[in-house]
């Protein structure tokens, strides 16, 4: 029996902008497995990036609810909500993922920090990640100092270092050129193979599509196709 | 690049950042406020040593002889002609009197003390000296001619006495001689327990001088409508009287003339010190704010609007938004000048205040002047800490500008 | 697909922890980082805090200075740091308000610990007769064995000598001019005694002082005290008994030890203290101490307008960033948190260069002396200082400076940074995306 990472029933949000409701999701159910590459994709205003959002518990739905590695959304306060994107997701936003301040291991040690993880032990879990995720040196190198693809890799091995239950991606290649993105996705391909690490992704970039083996179209609020697929060369 | 369309520019972009210029704006507002009231405060004293000075019997200009200030007796009298009338036109002078002053024992039923006896023209006295404005229980001196005494309330509280009762006076007269009479109290006047008070004596020139046996006067005092007028007034006087000094209150009273130098200095270092409070907090807005706008000011530039048109156009936002607090922080201060324009009461601290020089109220005086200076060194303020980044900004290629 | 092994408080709802930052330590490093993110902005707002507390310390310590060598100077002359006086003589001061058995009431007063010197001294009214001209003078008597511990007038004598024996008289130089009378003359002093019969003293000038008040010298005749006592039938009566203190800035606390020394002569003696005996100058520094309290305060109120218009920028700057770290799972009390150590950072740096440029300013003026020129000499006269002051260091001022910027800066902070509680993180990172 495969564990069910997320459960998304009847799912809708409608924003009141200036009177006018906006629905930017509509009655949506999604259920993902572990270990599945989903990529909800679509055009803008389809509701992918709402979706995303609700499933990282980042905004709270209209209507429907949303169950994480078997826990309800509904019923949490928001410093519940916080616990709960801190120790079961992962994030990798399209920009802006790292504190400047800090360097690639302090980062990656941060989000550890924040889970009371003592000195030691963060520091060479956060010196393992990066190394196996071929980053090592980088380590000790700033945001500053690093390309826009080094710090959107960063950013996926802070996203995995605290073994979170899913990992979710917003628009991750969106300031990056082809090449740099294929070596972000590469990435994520290996962490979800290798490690097992369920990974969904709001994106509009067919490549980023081409990597994910499911495949999720939004249009206008709703999920207009659901496709697996099996691997396939981008 | 037309003016007009700079200013409009520059008008519409204060308000895209509204929040903040508010900020900059209430911080500027109240540096300029407390300057205002602070400056008319310090005014206020600086008007109130020269007032006392002149007003205690100084005058604008005073005419003694040689040896006078050292020792204050009738034998340092000088003549003078019952016609006399000082050489100094009616639109400089509010008036003139003559006096006769001189050291003196008063003797009541109880006590005896040491004080200066003054004979006075009381109507002449009206126009310019501190008698016409203090109260007096009893009655004042009627005339040059009334022969009573009018004492201060703390003399006559020392020395026992009151209104209708009589006293002896005791003087060394002109041919070296004592003389002794004795005077009734018509009045007590109340000058708030000043030094003045406790020693001063007056009554009419007359008498007094009948009892010295003498018809000279000690000294002659001019009051101005100005204090301006003062060279010239003295090179009048002067003239006429050969071989007597002509003194001004400050050679008079030269602690009230150091304060009253010290005034304006202080003015300006307080001036300098707020708004260098304030420089701090200024700098740092306007400099995020034009940095803020270096893709901007690149594509303005690669619009085709020249650099120096950028910079002219951030300088003048940072001034209008200065101008208005400027005249904000103004209206404020005036409001709080009006406010307090009954002084602010140190009657807690009188006797501090006398030694300082100021009276038991501190009432704050305004004057143009100190606004405009106030104003110069804001706006420098504000074209200084916005023309340097901005400058610095447009340097920067447009290219470069717009990829950031 | 079974997932990699999870830490055991994975499966259950995760439980609230205490440090969302990791600790005071690691927030203090990543605050001190974070304010060098702005260099210029920093520098700034450091230097607005360096400003007031620099300009604090030095205020405090020249006021503080002047303040007292005034005071000192001032009570120096002849007002001494405390009189034991009959009661009615504040009031009324004239021969008859009388402190009765003065010589046991020294004695007393001289017990008290603290107190480092004692006179008596009587005073009256009375007229100087040289020839055929006199003038009225406040005579003083003086014990000249006591006297000198006290008054400083005593080495203020230009010419001839302090007064020794019942014959001596010091006289002020300004009345000694007007009569025209010089060391070694004589002249003849005419007053009233107690019971209103004439009391007459001849005597010859044995001294001439300049006490640089023109007002006292031209009314202080000074004698000995029991030539004084006994011409004008007063026996063993003062008018007062002056005392010098150690500590003459909180005189004040010696008073009762005084009051309970003279208690049991049984006499209705008051103590007054100099602040009651020349209020001009105990108010004066009143006066001075209010005008620098609203000064310094509204120079404190415009650098902390800075401070928050400084966090206000620096809020609204990072709000993505912010966003990103609500969106990972810090708490909002955790970035406000960060903000605060960086606010508190900023105001030690600040407070430190302040002290530093201050302290080393005022520390050199302390050794090299402030010289109040011509026009402060003026002054300086007329509020009884010195012609050069050295105004030591307050260290008052020195710590209670940076505390205050230090609760400044933490408020300036705080009100920009709670509007983080009301962030949501979805909306923060769309900011400027």
């Amino acid at each position: 029996m495969s564990d069910l990472v997320v459960r998304c029933r009847n799912l809708g949000r409608t924003y009141d902008a200036d009177a006018i409701p906006v629905h930017a999701l509509r009655g949506v159910d999604l259920d993902v497995v572990a270990g599945e590459f989903v990529s909800l994709a679509g055009p803008s205003g389809s509701g992918k990036s709402t979706l995303l959002n609700l499933i990282g518990a980042l905004d709270r739905p209209s209507t429907g609810d949303v169950v994480v590695d078997g826990v309800a959304l509904a019923g949490l306060g928001e410093a519940q909500l916080a616990d709960l994107r801190l120790t079961k997701i992962g994030f990798v936003f399209q920009a802006y993922n790292l504190i400047p301040v800090l360097s690639a291991r302090e980062n990656v040690e941060f989000i550890m920090q924040l889970q009371g993880v003592p000195a030691r032990e963060r520091r060479d879990r956060a010196l393992e990640i990066l190394a196996s995720l071929g980053m090592a040196e980088l380590a000790d190198r700033r945001p500053g100092e690093m390309s826009g693809g080094q710090q959107q890799r960063v950013a996926v091995a802070r996203a995995i270092v605290t073994r979170p239950a899913l990992l979710l991606a917003d628009e991750p290649s969106a300031n990056l050129d082809s090449e740099t993105t294929k070596g972000l996705l590469e990435l994520l391909r290996r962490i979800n193979e290798e490690r097992h690490v369920t990974i969904v992704t709001a994106t509009h970039d067919p490549m980023v599509m081409s990597y994910a083996r499911r495949r999720v179209q939004l249009l206008d609020g709703r999920i207009a196709s659901d496709q697996r697929v099996s691997a396939e060369t981008a | 690049m037309p003016l007009r369309l700079l200013l409009q520019l520059s008008w519409r972009n204060l308000w895209r950042h509204r929040r903040r210029n508010l900020m900059l704006f209430t911080a500027i507002l109240v540096a300029i406020a407390a300057c205002v009231l602070l400056g008319s405060l310090i005014r206020g004293m600086q008007n109130d040593m020269m007032k006392d000075a002149v007003e205690n019997l100084s005058g604008n200009l005073k005419v003694l002889a040689p040896g006078y200030r050292e020792d204050p007796s009738i034998e340092r009298a000088f003549a003078l002609t019952e016609d006399y009338r000082p050489d100094i036109p009616d639109d400089e002078m509010i008036g003139w009197t003559r006096r006769v002053r001189v050291p003196a024992v008063v003797t009541s039923e109880r006590e005896t003390r040491g004080i200066s006896l003054v004979g006075v023209d009381p109507g002449e006295e009206r126009a310019i000296s501190f008698l016409a404005q203090v109260d007096v229980r009893g009655e004042p001196l009627a005339d040059a001619d009334d022969d009573r005494i009018l004492l201060g309330v703390e003399l006559a509280a020392r020395l026992d006495t009151a209104v209708g009762r009589r006293v002896v006076i005791m003087t060394q007269g002109a041919d070296g001689r004592n003389r002794e009479a004795g005077f009734r109290v018509a009045g007590l006047y109340d000058a708030s327990g000043t030094a003045l008070e406790k020693s001063y004596a007056f009554t009419g020139i007359h008498p007094l001088q009948k009892l010295l046996g003498t018809n000279d006067v000690t000294e002659v005092s001019v009051r101005l409508r100005d204090d301006r007028f003062s060279a010239s007034a003295n090179r009048a006087l002067s003239k006429e009287m050969g071989g007597l000094e002509v003194l001004n209150w400050r050679q008079l009273d030269p602690q009230a003339a150091a304060f009253y130098e010290i005034a304006d200095v202080g003015i300006t270092i307080w001036y300098v010190i707020l708004l260098l409070a304030l420089a701090f907090g200024l700098i740092n807005s306007l400099i995020t704010a034009v940095l803020e706008r270096v893709r901007e000011f690149g594509m303005l530039r690669a619009l085709g609007m020249r650099p120096r048109a950028v910079v002219v156009q951030v300088v003048i936002e940072s001034v209008l938004i200065v101008a208005f607090a400027l005249a904000g922080g103004i209206v404020v201060g005036v409001g709080l000048v009006a406010f307090f324009a009954d002084g602010i009461d140190l009657s807690n601290y009188a006797a501090g205040a006398e030694l300082a020089g100021m009276r038991s109220r501190l009432v704050p005086h305004l004057i143009a002047r100190d606004v405009m200076v106030l104003g110069a060194l804001a706006v420098a303020l504000a074209v200084f800490a916005s023309a340097y980044p901005a400058w610095r900004a447009v340097r920067i290629k447009p290219l470069d500008a717009l990829r950031r | 697909m079974p997932r990699e092994t999870l830490a055991a408080s994975d499966t259950a709802l995760p439980t609230p922890r205490l440090h969302r930052a990791g600790g005071l330590g690691l927030s203090g490093a990543l605050a001190w980082r974070n304010l060098w993110r702005n260099r210029l902005r920093t520098t700034l707002t450091a230097g607005g805090i360096a400003f007031a507390v620099t300009l604090i310390v030095a205020a405090y310590s020249l006021q503080g200075g002047a303040m007292d060598a005034m005071a000192d100077h001032a009570t120096q002359l002849l007002s001494g740091h405390l009189q034991i006086q009959n009661p009615a003589y504040a009031d009324d001061p004239s021969l008859r308000c009388l402190v009765p058995d003065a010589t046991a009431m020294a004695r007393a007063l001289k017990s008290v610990p603290g107190v480092t010197a004692v006179a008596q001294r009587a005073v009256g009214f009375a007229l100087v007769s040289v020839g055929e001209r006199s003038y009225g003078a406040q005579v003083m008597g003086v014990d000249p064995q006591q006297e000198p511990a006290v008054s400083s007038l005593a080495n203020l004598v230009v010419k001839g000598r302090y007064i020794a024996g019942p014959d001596d008289a010091l006289l002020g130089s300004v009345i000694a001019r007007n009569l025209d009378i010089d060391v070694g003359d004589e002249f003849v002093l005419l007053g009233s005694k107690l019971d209103g019969s004439v009391a007459a003293l001849s005597l010859h000038v044995s001294g001439i002082v300049e006490s640089g008040s023109a007002e006292l010298d031209r009314t202080l005749v000074q004698v000995q005290l029991a030539a004084f006592q006994d011409e004008f039938g007063l026996g063993d009566q003062a008018h007062m008994v002056v005392a010098r203190v150690s500590d003459f800035e909180h005189v004040g606390a010696t008073l009762p030890a005084v009051e309970a020394a003279i208690a049991p002569l049984g006499t209705a003696s008051v103590v007054l203290p100099w602040q009651r005996l020349m209020p001009e100058v105990a108010q004066t520094m009143q006066l001075k101490r209010a005008s620098s309290l609203v000064m310094l305060s509204l120079i404190a109120v415009l650098v902390t307008f800075s401070i928050f218009n400084s966090f206000m920028m620096t809020v609204f700057e990072r709000t993505r960033e912010f966003g990103m770290l609500l969106a990972i799972g810090m708490r909002p009390a955790g970035i406000i948190g960060v903000l605060q150590i960086e606010a508190a950072w900023l105001a030690l740096l600040g407070a430190g260069i302040g002290l530093v440029v201050g302290g080393a300013v005022m520390t050199a003026t302390q050794h090299v002396g402030i010289p109040l020129g011509q026009m402060a000499g003026e002054l300086a006269r007329r509020f009884n200082l010195p012609d050069r002051i050295y105004p030591p260091l307050n260290v008052g001022a020195m710590l209670a400076a940076p505390l205050l910027m230090l609760l400044a800066t933490q408020l300036a902070a705080l009100i920009p940074a709670l509007r983080i509680r009301t962030l949501a993180p979805v909306d923060a990172l769309r900011v400027g995306a």
